[in-house]
């Protein structure tokens, strides 16, 4: 019954233009479940962010332990292979020979760590959040800021080089796929350390006048981006880790 | 319910006039109104903790970096036991383990002479020569250009007669570049030993150093397959006053 | 009092099912609710002025709700997050309006 008379009673002020019927309540109905539906996703997603913080940490923990037990096991097998090596050489002049000529080249190669006084030249996004891919570019490190930071400490008289850890070598590509910058095809992120030994203050002084640096004090105002060299006595250089086994490249003079 | 009957009935009765609302509208639009600025309120509280959860979320895509970094670490490390395991038990097998071992110490002497480049190499790779009579090609270009290649698996390479290894560095001069303190002039041909195919296809990706080059005008590049390639050693004396040997 | 009753209902049934937004959709939802509150204080403004049409009303109500959206969507394709708030702030300025007429309304009256 009344039902029917709000329905009547509708159809009449509809056509009149004054009153309000069954749209408008639909409308606000509509705007009522809008708003709680907003409520709920944003209260779901607040609530999922933490467990998957600590699953992403719980399984960086157990990456990180994996790493360091196989280091462990590389170094123990490693002893072994050259307790073997060593055993040989002594007996075998032969061997040593080759070993000890080995060990010299080592050091260039970049085969073996190195110590000595040097400069660490540091870099770092911008702690802006970006909100576009072209402000991304801007306001993050690319892989072409680290290849030119390289090759003027090598211009200035770097003996050895390294990245996050990651030692320069003559087959070593700085490369970026993505967001994410590669140093001997494994990823690093910002902020990127580079060590170099050499003569600090040759290193110091030509990496403050270099082309990079005059740009980075610009981008440093605008995007926020860190740069920063700084002296240091003793600095060591990591070896390269995972030797790569050549399979094109042999010496000319070696026999086929 | 029943009490909202009533001023919908009177209001019928008095028909569509320019009247002011009834009581009881007026108190239902205040109401409606109320609500409308606290779902206001509401919506911007809900807006603001938003930005912030938001921000907070930057560090899981930090989580989510490092752990790609790790497992990349991971397998390698795995990839060396397995390598390792294998020589151990082939010099505790094999029944000429004298030879075994020089002939290991000899390869890995082999590769440490290519790595460091004091020694002339050869192998199969590919050619790169750029023609630029322009002087458009920047060192900046070529130093991108090498990068390219050592990301593609090249083992050793060289700019006209310039070994590059990894202490080589480039710059500008007024005809052309500077490789390793020493002016160089176009036309330059890269070499480098190394896979051939997978080096050939990588400078052929579009938006690669390649393309950028070849963007230019009055320059032109060419990609030549070579089976028998040899590169010169580093012509200059590499010696460490610096750094000395960490264990 | 219908209508009011169905916005507790509407807000009920969002906590009470609630539903999982496509990731996608989720961008919009907040300027579909300014939107929409606009629309409505729109509405109950020309409720108590007169002149309310409920046709009209309902294709407001969808139509300034698309197209916030679709600005929205527009400025995110061209890299600029600013139309967003540009909409918050056409519409905000428009929520006062109507505010202020439905006040004046129920307080001096027609």
């Amino acid at each position: 019954m009344r039902r029917k008379n709000l329905w009547t009673g509708n159809e009449r002020t509809h056509r009149k233009g004054r009153r309000p019927g069954l749209g408008f309540s639909l409308a606000l109905l509509l705007l009522g479940f809008l708003v709680s539906t907003g409520f709920v996703q944003e209260r779901l997603r607040e609530s999922q962010l933490p467990s998957r913080r600590q699953e992403l940490e719980a399984l960086v923990r157990q990456r990180q332990s994996d790493v360091r037990d196989l280091s462990r096991e590389v170094q123990g097998l490693s002893d072994r292979l050259g307790e073997i090596q060593d055993r040989f050489a002594r007996d075998s002049s032969q061997v040593r020979e080759v070993v000890e000529e080995g060990e010299l080249l080592a050091a260039v190669a970049g085969v073996a760590g190195a110590r000595g006084p040097g400069v660490v030249v540091e870099l770092a996004d911008s702690p802006r959040a970006p909100t576009t891919r072209g402000e991304e570019a801007d306001l993050r490190i690319q892989d072409v800021d680290l290849q030119l930071v390289v090759n003027t400490l090598w211009e200035a008289g770097a003996e050895a080089v390294a990245v996050n850890g990651r030692r320069v070598v003559s087959t070593t590509a700085i490369r970026q796929a993505g967001g994410t910058i590669l140093v001997n095809y494994s990823a690093i992120t910002s902020p990127y350390l580079l060590v170099a030994i050499g003569d600090p203050n040759v290193l110091h002084e030509e990496m403050a006048r270099s082309d990079v640096a005059e740009r980075f004090g610009v981008w440093r105002d605008i995007y926020g981006l860190r740069f920063s060299v700084e002296h240091v006595a003793a600095a060591s250089v990591p070896p390269l880790r995972g030797v790569p086994e050549l399979r094109w490249a042999r010496p000319a003079g070696e026999a086929p | 319910m029943d009490w909202g009957e009533p001023p919908l009935r009177t209001r019928e009765l008095r028909g569509p006039t320019m009247r002011p609302p009834s009581r009881l509208q007026t108190r239902v639009a205040l109401v409606v109104v109320a609500a409308a600025v606290g779902f206001l309120v509401g919506v911007q509280a809900r807006n603001s903790e938003e930005v912030s959860s938001r921000l907070a979320a930057e560090s899981p895509e930090d989580l989510t970096r490092i752990l790609a970094d790790l497992n990349t670490e991971a397998d390698r490390l795995a990839r060396e036991v397995s390598r390792l395991q294998v020589r151990l038990v082939r010099y505790r097998t094999s029944a000429e383990q004298d030879d075994l071992l020089l002939e290991d110490a000899r390869k890995s002497l082999a590769d440490l002479q290519v790595l460091s480049g004091t020694v002339p190499v050869r192998g199969s790779g590919v050619v790169v020569l750029i023609a630029d009579t322009d002087g458009r090609v920047t060192w900046e270009l070529l130093l991108d250009l090498v990068q390219e290649l050592r990301d593609a698996g090249a083992e050793a390479i060289a700019i006209g007669d310039h070994r590059v290894v990894a202490s080589t560095w480039f710059g500008p001069a007024p005809s052309g570049v500077v490789v390793d303190g020493e002016p160089l002039a176009p036309p330059y041909e890269v070499k480098a030993i190394g896979p051939s195919e997978a080096m050939a296809e990588a400078l052929g990706i579009p938006g690669g150093p390649v393309a950028v080059i070849t963007a230019q005008p009055n320059v032109t590049l060419d990609v030549v397959r070579a089976g028998r390639l040899v590169l010169p050693a580093l012509q200059r004396e590499v010696a460490f006053r610096y750094a000395r040997p960490a264990s | 009092m219908i209508a009011l009753l169905a916005l507790l209902v509407g807000i009920a049934a969002g906590l009470l099912f609630q539903p999982t937004l496509p990731p996608v959709v989720a961008p919009y939802l907040p300027v579909i609710v300014v939107a929409a509150l606009d629309t409505v204080l729109e509405g109950t403004r020309t409720r108590l002025e007169g002149g309310y049409q409920e046709g009209e009303f309902i294709v407001a109500f969808l139509t300034n709700s698309a197209l916030a959206a679709f600005v929205v969507w527009v400025g995110d394709r061209l890299g600029t997050p600013d139309l967003r708030i540009g909409i918050i702030i056409v519409f905000g300025v428009r929520m006062f309006i109507s505010l202020a007429a439905i006040r004046r309304h129920i307080f001096r009256g027609p």
